[in-house]
Order: C-alpha cells, then structure tokens, then sequence
C-alpha cells in the first residue's frame, strides 16, 4: 500500500523564499533518514512569490506502507533516545515562519467495483 | 462505575518483588470495603512505557467509595505497608464512555495520558471523537472506555484513560496499530509533527493478562 503524507504549509508574506530553504535544510534530511521520500513539492500562487501575500507551500512525501509509515513515526536518534523532541523543535520553530499548516495522510483510493 | 488505577513502580533493587507483591496486594485488597470488582497483576514488559512494574485497577460504585478506601483498615494496615518505598501513580476516573463484551481471558491495555493546557477544550474534544471512532473500526477490540481522569495523584497530571481488552495481543499489535482510523486519524493528536498535537509525550502504556473482562 502507498502511504503518502502531505504537508501543507501557508507562509506568511514574504517568508517563503527562507521557510524553503529553512525545509530543505532543516527538515528534509532527517526525514529522509526516517524512511520518507520527497516525491514532490509545489506552492501556490504559482511560479514565483509575490510581495505582501502568503504563499502555500505543499510537500508530497512518501513511505513504505504502515511499516515505513510508524518507522518515521516511532523514529530514534543514532543514540537510541525518542526524536519526537528535535521533530517537535522543528515544527515549533518554522511555525514562527507560517499562518497556519495541515499535515495529512494519504492513500490510493479503493478500487471501485 | 468508578475507577481507581494504580500503577506501581518498585525501586531497582526490588523489581523482581512485582509477582509476589501482585499476589500480597490481592490478599489485603479483598478485606477493603467497598470495592465491588479488582484486577492486580504484573506489568508485561511487552510494549510498556512508563507503566511500572505492578498495575491495580479497582471498580467501585462510586468516586466518594474510592477515595474513602485509602482510610480502611485494611489499607492502614496492611496496604500502606506493602507500598511503602514504592513510586503510585494513581489515576481516578468515572466511566461514562464504555462498552463491553464480556469475554474470557486476553489482554487489558490502557494508554494513561495528559493532554496539555493547549489542547483545552476544542483539541481534546476533536481528540476524544476521533479515539472513539477506533471501537467501530477496529474489529479486535472487544471491550473499551474513553474516561476523563478526576482524581490523579503522582508525578504527572494525567487527564485521559483509554483503556480497550483484547483476545491477545496480536489484537493490539496487529489489526490496532496498523488500522488506517488509527495512523490516519487518531495519532496525529500525539505525534509531534501535526498541528494537532496535544498530547504530553510523557504517557503510560499499560498491559496486563487477564482471565476474564475487568471492565465492567
């Protein structure tokens, strides 16, 4: 089963160029390092960001069914102790960065007979 | 129904007194008065977080019974005694939202937690919904209750009890864990990577073998 989990992230005006770098380099390695995949990333308004209006940022990843999905989520740091605080950390501090954000998972849909 | 959960955690150099505490606990615990059912038992190791080493959980019909029971005799005299040295954690909540099959023996689970001052009220609302959605989804869940915590006495203020019985554990670590209503829904209000997250980290998972239901 394809498990997906998508992030979606309203930056306040004129902080999206920093929140993805911020991502990119903050968040996406210990991610990947958790069994997650990046498979995409997109914004909207589209193309580039504009002056004074917020800007949505979508990140697609994904995970090798439930056994991917709670390794990222029970994940340990090389020294064995939960991670969940460095994710919390985070999370906390690029919330400085947004107005709001949604974390959702995803899957196929069921077959239709 | 009221009930009282005590969870026991001995010292390191007495770990190995938690059968034969199990067994003492039982005895004093059927001169106290008022108590209409009570379950002692071993922590099992198996997938326990901070649940200590002994678990008690008493039934009684009301919360004034329970908290009267620590003045009894019984308790004064023998219980006080076998506690001593030991870490109590004791949660006491009234169970309103429950349902139960009675059933032969398995495993008694509870997830003892404290949803933090942010999650109040709308949070811990949204969580308690989607936690009860796991009773109708989750096939292998025989028996459950969702309670508010009234009476907490420890190290941590705990708000919720959720407590579910399963013919075994493959119930739990199986169908349980990997039901989409649960990694889908319910768990983003304790993983700490969702906006949704009120949950404290710092929570008990606690289970024990049964021989029959404990809840009623």
């Amino acid at each position: 089963m394809n498990i997906f989990i998508l992030d979606e992230i309203v930056v306040k005006p004129d902080r999206a160029a920093e929140y993805r770098r911020a991502y990119a380099t903050r968040y996406v390695p210990g991610a990947e390092r958790r069994g997650m995949r990046l498979a995409g990333q997109w914004q909207t308004p589209p193309v580039r960001d504009f002056a004074g209006v917020p800007t949505t940022l979508f990140y697609l990843w994904t995970v090798d069914g439930v056994a991917g999905w709670w390794a990222q989520r029970m994940s340990k740091l090389p020294d064995g102790s939960d991670e969940r605080f460095e994710k919390l950390a985070w999370w906390q501090d690029s919330d400085m960065m947004t107005l709001s954000r949604k974390r959702r998972m995803l899957s196929d849909q069921p077959e239709t007979a | 129904m009221f009930v009282s959960l005590r969870l026991i955690t001995l010292p390191p150099q007495r770990e190995a007194e938690s059968a034969p505490l199990a067994s003492r606990l039982r005895e004093a615990a059927a001169e106290l008065a008022g108590l209409r059912s009570c379950w002692i038992a071993p922590v099992s190791p198996v997938a326990a977080i901070n649940a200590g080493h002994v678990v008690w959980r008493m039934n009684f019909a009301t919360e004034r019974e329970a908290l009267a029971v620590t003045l009894d005799p019984a308790w004064q005299g023998t219980v006080r005694g076998l506690l001593d040295g030991a870490n109590v954690s004791h949660v006491g909540y009234r169970v309103t939202r429950s349902a139960v099959r009675p059933a032969a023996g398995g495993i008694w689970r509870a997830l003892v937690f404290r949803v933090m001052p942010h999650g109040f009220p709308d949070g811990a609302r949204a969580l308690d919904d989607a936690l009860l959605l796991m009773p109708a989804h989750v096939s292998t869940i025989r028996s459950w209750a969702l309670s508010r915590v009234s009476v907490c006495e420890g190290p941590k203020a705990y708000t919720h009890v959720w407590e579910q019985e399963f013919d075994s554990l493959d119930g739990l670590t199986g169908e349980y864990m990997a039901h989409p209503v649960h990694w889908g829904v319910a768990d983003a209000f304790f993983d700490a990577e969702f906006p949704e997250y009120i949950v404290d980290p710092q929570l008990v998972q606690v289970i024990g073998a049964i021989d029959r239901t404990i809840m009623e």
